[in-house]
């Protein structure tokens, strides 16, 4: 389970859960996204129709539905969504009064997790009550990092959430990796101070960059990831790029623990 | 026997040597300073003296400087000596942990020196981060 998450907002955690989900779906991993954004836009990014679907991320907090039913499927055929609406906002005051408030969407979660290879977690642009259950809920995290100058303010505070989270909630978590997203075009000089960026952060950043593509933000007018639309452009191939990283990635890990577990 | 004249051969070394001076990157030598040696140097930079040398048996030039250097020595309430730092000495997260104990989660954030430029505290700012993360994933 990886929760996507950052503490600004426009750093890409969304268009990052719409793109990757859908290229790991293409990769034929059973993938599940879920919205725990009020705004919802990750489920209408993936072509759900919010006014169609009957149960959704908040009524699975609140009980009233089990994960699986509120679970919807999209256009492809590995992706499916657990949406989210507006009225999820006002879970945090819903929960206030209830004990292991940060760990109800763990405990919501638990039974879908033997149903997929991935899941995502979209997280809002704030470091409160939603986000701290997806982190709980998460083995790995993803920070999306806009290629900016001043894009590592802040990015503090999230590791100081990420720590308490760890010693309070979650000890699993551990943070996969720093997604750099909104580049500018590869062939141009590459930026020093972001050359500079990834030569401190080394392995802890993802060989994959996520270019700046103004049809990736074409892509979600038509409510669809970008391979959707056009599985040639830039945008589309790096979030193909970074899926098969990732896959990679946990590939490796996988072995490195089955070889830990069964030495010789 | 000479074969030219020996003033004309030192001026014109003196000449290169202030060439070289002149154009040294300044940028790239703090931030050397800074890596290498965790030391900040400060802007009092006074040029000393400049010779031609022999390294790993070819001619290189050695400049000599004196600089200011910032050195914060720390000690306890009961004036035993705990520790001594340069400005641009970036503690290892344990020490950080250590030092934050009892403090509010927003020391934890890494903090920027505000003598320097933006981008020399991003790069700061970046290798701070990357050890918290180093940090969280290897706990």
């Amino acid at each position: 389970m990886i929760c996507i998450a950052s503490q600004k907002g426009g750093t890409g955690k969304t268009t990052t859960t719409v793109n990757l989900s859908a290229s790991l779906a293409l990769f034929e991993k059973r993938t599940l996204v879920i919205d725990c954004d009020p705004q919802g836009n990750a489920t209408t990014g993936l072509g759900i129709d919010k006014k169609k679907i009957q149960w959704d991320l908040y009524d699975v907090l609140l009980g009233k539905a089990p994960a699986e039913k509120a679970v919807v499927s999209t256009a492809m055929d590995y992706l499916n969504v657990l949406p989210a609406r507006f009225h999820l906002h006002q879970m945090e005051n819903r929960l206030a009064p209830t004990s292991f408030r940060e760990r109800i969407l763990r405990a919501r979660l638990h039974a879908l997790a033997a149903d997929y290879d991935f899941i995502l977690l979209d997280t809002p642009p704030s470091l409160g009550f939603l986000t701290l259950n997806a982190l709980t809920a998460a083995s790995w995290l993803i920070i999306p990092l806009q290629c900016q100058l001043y894009a590592l303010e802040g990015l503090g505070q999230l590791l100081a959430v990420v720590r308490k989270v760890r010693e309070e909630f979650n000890r699993e978590l551990k943070i996969a990796g720093v997604l750099l997203t909104m580049c500018e075009n590869k062939s141009a000089r590459p930026d020093p101070i972001m050359s500079q960026i990834s030569d401190r952060f080394q392995k802890k950043i993802f060989r994959t960059t996520i270019p700046r593509d103004s049809l990736i933000r074409d892509s979600s007018n038509f409510s669809k990831p970008l391979a959707l639309h056009d599985i040639l452009a830039r945008g589309a191939e790096a979030y193909m790029d970074l899926a098969d990283e990732l896959i990679r990635l946990f590939q490796n890990k996988s072995n490195l623990q089955q070889a830990i577990e069964n030495p010789g | 026997m000479k074969i030219t004249d020996t003033q004309l051969i030192k001026a014109k070394e003196r000449e290169l040597i202030r060439s070289i001076t002149r154009d040294l990157d300044w940028r790239m030598i703090r931030n050397i300073f800074r890596e290498k040696h965790q030391l900040e140097l400060g802007d009092s930079v006074t040029y000393k003296h400049g010779d031609m040398v022999v390294r790993n048996s070819d001619i290189a030039y050695q400049l000599d400087f004196e600089v200011k250097v910032s050195l914060s020595v720390i000690l306890d309430r009961a004036g035993n000596y705990l520790s001594c730092a340069t400005s641009a000495y970036v503690p290892e997260p344990a020490s950080v942990v250590e030092e934050n104990k009892g403090e509010t989660p927003t020391s934890e954030s890494p903090t920027t020196d505000p003598s320097l430029e933006p981008r020399e505290n991003i790069s700061e700012m970046a290798s701070q981060l990357a050890s918290m993360i180093s940090e969280i994933n290897e706990a």
